[in-house]
């Protein structure tokens, strides 16, 4: 059994934790990578209940958790944790317990989504072209949250740098992948844009 | 073209609202039922409404029996109508198609081609290869993003010159004695006990013991006038034409699945419209997402003008009811008549609902062509949906 | 395009949203005739001016809301998450 993300691996493809992936080296400069085989857990609670506590996390933010795990506020009373690939992230299971009234559902969602990062310093300007959101730092710095239409593909994005280089990771509905994959890349060709290799979590 | 007048005390109809609707049955009043006392006011100018910001299509290959015969009577007094009026209408019936990008419209077109049959309208499914001998640049081939599979081809569609058709009206109209004011606009409606008994106007007051509304996408304010509730709401449609270009467009194409359809009009240029603005407004502002939506999907069906420009892009108000179906008849007011909730589609339907409404004013009764589409319809849940045939395609 | 200002994640265009369009309430479906429930269904007001409506913001937090939105310019107030009430919302 081998799983796939919906993006078409390009280049020489390996496995990673049951994953095929493209092991095309890292390109460096403005690059668009697939790392739909991180772990994707999705989380709905209140918003002022044990669960939202314990996350840290408001609606529009992101931050690392000391796994390494980033928690993100992609809506109201609604997180997305990602974390390397073939983990559970351990706050998953930290909110679960406690008040059984709490109406709170962790969901792990890493099949039916994709994740793609676009990082460079020239990604804010293929990502204006393609979402009508204010990209600049003042309105969506780094560890902002925001989902709306990129490419008319609803997209959670977070603005998540990565050593000091702008980044942004983008995850949405399975089907939309490989055309996402490809609207980005399009935006991006009078930028150089390349295609990177999967790499394991960063942090 | 005609008279202007002074307001007089009195009329024996007031029709309120000078597009087709309210201009042609002030002329079949004169013609068929010799009531020429009748004054027609608008707030505007004679087709400033959406009888001159249409796309002028005419067809009658709709789904219900009752829409097929009402629809295809309107087309029957459009072919001898510039005889009639004496006047140039410039009716051209090139053929009218709409694609099927799907299996479940071409089950719908199928559908609506046998009744249209059985009512004895000309209509039929056809192929993609039929299709590309109508119109060879359309792209039917596989590898679009969304293919064409079939057509429901209505040969006695077409076009006509909006318009002349408001002029000719009411030139006629004028020539048997009807008053056409223009910049008139109603303000209230006054009834006595159930009846009507007049408008107030900015110019002053009218006594009428018949008023009929006439007012499309102004429906429901001059309705909310006599008290009467309308299931009607306002959303605005847009429409662009490009430069003229040599002619090589003969059928009008539609397709519901894009969005979109296109016709070349005399002049050569070519005329977009699409579906109705997604939220109600009675703003008339033109947006940049139409002209930019349009464009990609009228490329979907003909690459080959991606370098036409367009020339220009205009809104225009539809009062859009539950059923795709207009409103034709009497109200729980006594005198009080509607002709409305003509959406996207009432520019075809003018010279029929005209010549229907006239009767019921002349005779007190209704015309059993219209008597489907009544108000009561709606409070009696014996809804007309036309909505497989009238959502897009106008 | 004109913005619409939701209660959750800010002004956005009005294509990330679906326009369920003017606000009315409900009857309890037990406890009207049809023809009173066929009212609620069909008849509108469809005001030219301010109105109050529901809209869902499909793109964005998956949340319906209310706006006041002018229809005559389209001009837009302040969106309330629903439940909320405000002062210029009619009962009908
Ligand atoms: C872009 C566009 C494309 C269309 N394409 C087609 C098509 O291809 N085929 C088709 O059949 N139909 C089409 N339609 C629909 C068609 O234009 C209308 O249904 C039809 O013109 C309605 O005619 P009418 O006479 O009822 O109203 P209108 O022509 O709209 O006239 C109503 C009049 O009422 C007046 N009025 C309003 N309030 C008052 C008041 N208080 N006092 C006095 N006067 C008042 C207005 O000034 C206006 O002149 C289209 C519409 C638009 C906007
Ligand atoms: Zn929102």
């Amino acid at each position: 059994m081998v799983a796939r993300s919906p993006i078409r691996a390009r280049g020489p493809v390996g496995r990673e934790h049951g994953w095929e992936v493209s092991t095309t080296a890292r390109k460096g400069g403005l690059e668009l990578c697939d790392l739909t085989p991180y772990s994707k857990v999705l989380v709905r609670a209140g918003v002022l209940s044990k669960a939202a506590e314990v996350l840290g996390c408001a609606l529009g933010l992101a931050r690392r958790a000391p796994d390494g795990t980033l928690v993100a506020g992609t809506g109201p009373g609604e997180w997305l944790l990602v974390s390397g690939a073939g983990t559970w992230p351990a706050l998953a299971d930290e909110i679960g317990g406690g008040d059984p009234t709490a109406l709170t559902t962790v969901v792990d969602v890493t099949h039916g989504g994709f994740l793609i990062r676009l990082s460079g310093a020239d990604s804010r300007r293929v990502l204006e072209k393609i979402c009508a959101i204010d990209l600049s730092d003042g309105v969506t710095p780094d560890g902002a949250v925001f989902r709306s239409s990129v490419a008319r593909i609803v997209c959670d994005v977070i603005r998540d740098d990565d050593g000091g280089v702008r980044s942004y990771l983008l995850h949405g509905d399975r089907s939309a992948g490989q055309y996402l994959f490809d609207a980005v890349l399009d935006a991006g060709s009078e930028f150089s844009i390349g295609i990177s290799g999967y790499r394991e979590k960063e942090a | 073209m005609w008279r202007n007048f002074e307001l007089e005390k009195s009329y024996d109809v007031v029709i309120i609202g000078a597009g087709v609707h309210g201009l042609a049955t002030a002329y079949y009043l004169a013609a068929n039922h010799g009531i020429s006392k009748v004054a027609v006011v608008d707030k505007g100018y004679v087709g400033g409404g959406g009888s001159g910001r249409n796309t002028a299509i005419l067809r009658s290959n709709y789904l219900t029996p009752e829409g097929v015969r009402f629809y295809d009577r309107s087309v029957q007094l459009y072919r001898t109508l510039a005889a009639d009026l004496n006047f140039n209408v410039m009716f051209a019936p090139r053929g009218h198609l709409t694609l099927a990008h799907n299996d479940s419209s071409l089950r719908t077109m199928r559908w609506r081609a046998e009744v249209n049959k059985l009512q004895g309208v000309d209509s039929e499914v056809i192929t993609p290869e039929e299709i590309k001998r109508l119109v060879p640049f359309m792209d039917v081939s596989d590898d679009t993003r969304y293919p064409i599979i079939g057509a429901l081809y209505h040969p006695p569609g077409g076009i006509i010159r909006h318009d002349a058709v408001n002029w000719g009206y009411a030139r006629a109209g004028d020539r048997l004695g009807v008053q056409i004011h223009q910049n008139t606009e109603v303000t209230g409606i006054r009834t006595e006990k159930g009846r009507v008994s007049g408008v107030s106007t900015n110019r002053g007051e009218i006594g009428a013991p018949i008023v009929l509304n006439c007012t499309a996408g102004w429906a429901s304010l001059v309705s909310a006038m006599a008290g009467v509730k309308l299931p009607i709401i306002t959303h605005p449609l847009q429409a662009a034409v490009t430069e003229p270009v040599k002619m090589f467009l003969d059928a009008v194409v539609v397709s519901g699945s894009l969005h979109v359809y296109v016709s070349q009009t005399d002049r050569g240029e070519l005329v977009f419209g699409a579906s109705t603005d997604p939220y109600a407004s009675y703003s008339m502002r033109g947006s940049l997402e139409f002209t930019e939506e349009l464009a990609s999907h009228v490329l979907e069906l003909m690459p080959s003008i991606a370098k036409m420009r367009v020339l220009r892009q205009w809104a225009g108000l539809c009062d859009i009811t539950p059923d795709f179906s207009p409103i034709m008849g009497i109200t729980e007011v006594e005198g009080f008549l509607v002709d409305v909730g003509w959406g996207t589609y009432g520019f075809k339907a003018g010279p029929a609902a005209a010549e229907a409404m006239a009767e019921l004013v002349a005779t007190g009764r209704t015309p059993q062509l219209i008597a489907a589409f009544d108000l009561a319809r709606f409070a009696e849940g014996r809804l007309a949906s036309e909505r497989g045939a009238a959502a897009v395609g106008h | 395009m004109i913005r619409i200002p939701c209660p959750n994640c800010g002004p956005r265009n009005s294509s990330e949203f679906s326009y369920f369009g003017e606000l009315g309430s409900r009857p309890a479906p037990d406890a009207v005739d049809p023809a009173h429930w066929r009212h609620y269904l069909y008849d509108k007001k469809n005001p030219a001016g301010w109105t109050t409506e529901k809209w869902y913001h499909a793109s964005g937090c998956r949340k319906f809301f209310a706006i006041e939105r002018n229809t005559l310019t389209n001009d837009v107030k302040s969106g309330r998450p629903f439940g909320v009430e405000s002062s210029s919302e009619e009962s009908s």
